[in-house]
């Protein structure tokens, strides 16, 4: 009986997923066998090989027709590619960075653990792509969740790293709590974990009664633990501490696919599980303000608190706060079918300019010694390529034109015009971009106006050096020629990752 | 001929980024082949513009030169790259390719990096030159923000002993003007699905805006008071103006030389453009109140500029005077209103620039600019002092000189409407003679100190620029239909 139902799974759909398994695998027989005398820096090497090896199988996948496995939890639709196709290009950049290593770091010990760790992350980002059952959904959250605390506490050296790791854990273990505590009532209502089926139980009760209580307390219970995994604020308190301690390619991790796979996660949820909301009074009444209230409040604190950190990676992640919260303009008009494009885009880019910047502060703070914003200063006298890069993220992350940023946010905030509400947040979004102006300008005008403290030029390896190279070459590229990914992001058939597999069929006939 | 026809503007635009390219491969010692490389790589838009001015058409409505390439899109709606030029633009963009020209000239004594500065200061040229030349908005915008952190950079990086909070005092202020203008221009975008401005207009044309539904009408009035607010700001018009002070008084003369001869006058094109361009009904309907705010403007800046210590906050408060004038000009809304303010756009940016090239001069030789520490410059600095008389004599509107010809034909315009404000703000016409009276003499005039008893007077690299100036500013005086025949068509559409 189990071997039948084994033998009719597709499992060759989950090819991507078990490339960087093996990967792991390999990666722990390796480090196992291995004298510990020999040097395992080359691992990384292993790790790219795999995470190549595994978009290769994704865009195999690409002319696809969206299909389910594993009994309708595992499923490959247009919206799962797209991110798995983002969360592996981010971390084949982010290792590329993290193999940049200075002699005789300390954290060489522990090399070995810390790609598996990203590796094991990344599957679990790639699970909760292709999940739209809660139990898969949660199980790839934790495992890209756990994975991430121990990457954060790994330079155990390090006062900071630790107890980084520590709130890391504890803020994390919270808001899986809230998530779980708010859905056990959903449960309770409808008495299953898949998505879809949710959907259409929701509904009856929509219909039937008039008290929708239940489902807004028990959304807004999902919310603070989505909120917590996104950084929003008023749930963002984790953020500056962790990615202080962590280290820069970790904090990118975290930055950009952690992030990602929240953003994800609610949107499956929001518009398979709680569409029937979507369309009754409470969405307008309650919910889109509560959406409305976190982009907002996020914009105001990440960008005005930013304002007064002295270490980049303290104000990389308030940016990030804020970022989310530009991001999250959108969402009070989910309704409409715009804002997948915006939103994609807006995560392609925001993927660039984040790595882009925190490999440039992992590579200047090798040499420095400290991420403070005064190791900085005069940096275009002692590298100029490296200088003038950080002045394109930065720009690129305050929206100022000829950057992916500024396409990205006109792009954010048209979708949310065009939807006829919610100016007030678009307001805010602007002022508070002017706001991230003095903070963002703060670097730049450090790197090209104060005095340089060395004449010596910062060492560079080669990956860190091609991988800015890459990103420098997005975030110009997209900037002067959006229309390469937007009309690509417009192609994709979002709306089958909305609907169940029956119902694509139907459209097709 | 065809071609050219298609790539003028463009070339005109971006010709300056080539000396950006040759100044990145060249070493960062080598101080004066950055400068010869900045000054050359000036020269070529200054020449076309040129070209394009005498090739003008000035009987023609509509853009001409123009060239338009689909960008990109969003969604449904298309984005282009145009560029194209009325009368207007192109006197904007032959003043915008002289002053930058005459402040490279004048950037002789920036000494420290060199080739950053020259890199920016050619960079800032084609930002200003891109927003006199688009047809689009975004493109618009897109050269806007350009300038916006180009004058930043020059301003943090050689400004004087405040230079950080000036540049960030500019930064704030005008960050907050361009979120305005964006918020605008997504909003348009939004409202007509396009951004080209020729289409816009067709469409506001059509739209009768008194039978909009309520939402609607306060939509588009919200959409004009951006568009407004975020010109007052860059012009500035009273009470916005605190931050040009600062940045006339902080940044390296030969910036504050482009910042008030060209950049300031993106607020007035902007006001012209879009303001009473695309919604001439709504900005009837605020003149008034902008003559009054101009007004203050007069006064107040020519009653403060009585007042101060330093020779180039006196300039800095005279600017805020002159932009004054030029808005009740606009304001005005009639032919000869709208001419005068154009003229004093014009004017005033040759006489600012003539004043702060000679405030470069004076600075790399007395090391100050307090009024109580000068004096009696004239016997030491003949040439120097007699350039200085000229510009003060342009500043107070002096018959002959170009200053007197837009202030007499804006006030002019300003009399047919609105008497009571003519007369009032002629008041300002006495001030300014007072104020520049003031501070020509105390430089000039009086006991020589004997602490510039061995300062040089001037060499013939800086006054024979500064001559050109007073030449331009003359013939404008003199003649000031050059620039009035290529502005009927604008004036008239505009109006």
């Amino acid at each position: 009986m189990m071997n039948k139902v084994f033998e009719q799974i597709e499992w060759s759909l989950l090819t991507p997923e078990t490339t960087i398994i093996a990967g792991i695998v390999l990666l722990l027989l390796t480090d196992l066998v291995l004298p510990a005398s020999i040097s395992r820096r080359w691992f990384g090497f292993i790790g790219l090989a795999s995470i190549l090896g595994s978009l290769a199988f994704v865009v195999s996948q690409l002319p696809l027709k969206p299909a389910e496995i594993l009994f309708g939890t595992y499923r490959l639709d247009p919206m799962s590619l797209v991110f798995k196709l983002l969360f592996l290009t981010a971390t084949a950049l982010i290792l590329l960075v993290a193999m940049d290593r200075k002699k005789g770091d300390k954290t060489d010990r522990y090399i070995a653990e810390e790609y598996i760790l990203m590796l094991s992350a990344l599957l679990g980002a790639m699970f909760l792509a292709s999940s739209v059952d809660v139990i898969t959904l949660f199980i790839g959250l934790e495992l890209l969740s756990i994975s991430s605390y121990i990457l954060v506490g790994m330079r155990k050296h390090e006062r900071l790293s630790t107890e980084a790791g520590w709130k890391y854990v504890i803020y994390g273990g919270v808001s899986s709590a809230f998530f779980l505590y708010g859905y056990s009532f959903l449960y309770g209502l409808s008495g299953t974990t898949n998505l879809f089926t949710l959907g259409q139980s929701l509904a009856e009760v929509v219909q039937s009664t008039q008290s929708d209580l239940f489902i807004v307390a028990s959304l807004c219970l999902m919310l603070v633990g989505f909120a917590f995994k996104i950084s929003l604020a008023p749930f963002h308190m984790w953020a500056p501490d962790v990615y202080q301690g962590a280290s820069s390619p970790v904090a990118s991790f975290l930055a950009v696919v952690s992030k990602a796979a929240g953003i994800l996660f609610l949107i499956r949820f929001l518009l398979i599980g709680m569409y029937p909301l979507l369309r009754s009074e409470v969405w307008g009444e309650n919910i889109m303000w509560a959406l409305a209230i976190l982009a907002a409040v996020s914009m105001i604190v990440g960008n005005t608190v930013a304002l007064r950190q002295q270490n980049v990676k303290r104000i990389l992640a308030y940016s990030g706060i804020a970022q989310a919260g530009y991001l999250f303009i959108i969402f009070p008009s989910l309704q409409s079918n715009l804002i997948f494009v915006s939103v994609g885009f807006y995560l392609v880019v925001y993927m660039l300019m984040t790595i882009g910047a925190f490999a440039i502060v992992h590579v200047v703070s090798k040499d420095t010694g400290n991420e403070e914003l005064t190791s900085f200063d005069g940096l275009v006298r002692r590298s100029p390529g490296l200088a003038i890069a950080m002045t394109l993220f930065l720009f690129s992350l305050a929206g100022i034109p000829l950057t992916a940023g500024f396409i990205g946010k006109v792009n954010l905030s048209l979708n949310t015009f065009a939807s006829g509400q919610m100016w007030l947040l678009i307001s805010t979004l602007l002022v508070t971009t002017v706001i991230s102006y003095y903070y963002y300008f703060r670097i730049v005008q450090r790197m090209f106006v104060e005095k340089a403290t060395s004449d010596q030029k910062v060492p560079i390896s080669f990956f860190s050096a091609l991988t800015i190279l890459v990103v420098v070459l997005g975030t110009i590229g997209f900037g002067i020629m959006p229309d390469l990914l937007l009309s690509k992001l417009e192609t994709v058939k979002w709306g089958y990752g909305l609907i169940p597999l029956e119902g694509i069929q139907q459209l097709k006939n | 001929m065809n071609a050219l026809q298609h790539w003028l503007l463009s070339l005109i635009v971006f010709a300056p980024l080539v000396g950006l390219l040759i100044l990145a491969v060249l070493p960062s010692r080598k101080t004066s082949w950055h400068r010869t490389i900045g000054l050359l790589a000036m020269l070529p838009s200054l020449a076309l513009c040129i070209y394009l001015y005498q090739r003008l058409d000035n009987g023609a409505s509509g853009l001409q030169w123009t060239q338009k390439v689909e960008w990109f899109h969003i969604g449904e709606m298309k984005l282009f790259y145009h560029l194209g030029v009325d009368g207007l633009s192109a006197i904007m963009l032959l003043l915008t390719a002289s002053i930058s020209l005459f402040a490279g000239i004048a950037s002789l004594y920036i000494t420290t990096k060199t080739k950053l500065y020259y890199s920016l200061l050619l960079l800032l040229e084609v930002g200003v030159l891109g927003v006199f030349a688009s047809q689009n908005l975004l493109l618009f915008f897109l050269f806007f923000e350009m300038t916006l952190v180009t004058l930043f950079l020059l301003i943090s990086g050689w400004g004087g002993l405040e230079k950080k909070k000036a540049s960030y005092m500019f930064l704030l202020y005008n960050g907050f003007g361009s979120a305005f203008l964006l918020f605008a221009i997504v909003g348009l975008l939004a409202f007509t699905s396009t951004l080209e401005l020729d289409q816009i207009k067709a469409v506001f044309a059509q739209v009768d805006l008194g039978g909009l539904p309520p939402e609607a009408t306060t939509f588009v009035w919200g959409i004009f008071l951006s568009f407004m607010i975020a010109f007052a700001i860059k012009l500035p018009v009273f009470p916005f103006h605190t931050w040009m002070l600062k940045v006339h008084v902080e940044a390296p003369p030969p910036v504050v030389m482009i910042h008030a001869g060209v950049l300031l006058k993106m607020g007035a094109y902007g006001m012209i453009r879009f303001g009473a361009g695309l919604f001439p009904t709504l900005f009837a309907q605020i003149a008034t109140g902008l003559m009054i705010l101009g007004l203050i403007g007069i006064l107040y800046g020519a009653v403060l500029a009585f007042s101060q210590k330093e020779l180039k906050s006196v300039i800095a408060y005279s600017s805020v005077s002159h932009m004054g004038i030029l808005v009740i000009g606009l304001a005005s809304l009639t032919e000869a209103g709208m001419q005068g303010a154009i003229y004093q756009a014009v004017s005033h940016g040759i006489i600012s620039a003539l004043l702060f090239f000679l405030v470069t001069s004076l600075v790399e030789r007395t090391r100050t600019t307090e009024l109580i520490e000068l004096g009696g410059l004239a016997k030491q600095l003949p040439i120097l002092s007699g350039l200085l008389m000229v510009g003060a004599m342009g500043l107070l509107g002096l018959p002959g000189l170009s200053g007197f010809v837009s202030e007499f034909i804006a006030f002019l315009g300003v009399y047919q409407v609105n008497p009571q404000i003519a007369i009032i703000g002629s008041l300002g016409f006495i001030i300014a003679a007072a104020y520049t009276l003031r501070a020509l003499l105390k430089v000039t005039y009086g006991q020589a100190v004997t602490r510039f008893q061995h300062v040089q007077d001037i060499q013939v690299r800086e006054w024979l620029p500064m001559l050109l100036l007073v030449i331009l500013s003359i013939w404008m005086g003199i003649d000031p239909d050059w620039i009035g025949n290529q502005l009927q068509q604008t004036i008239q559409i505009g109006g």
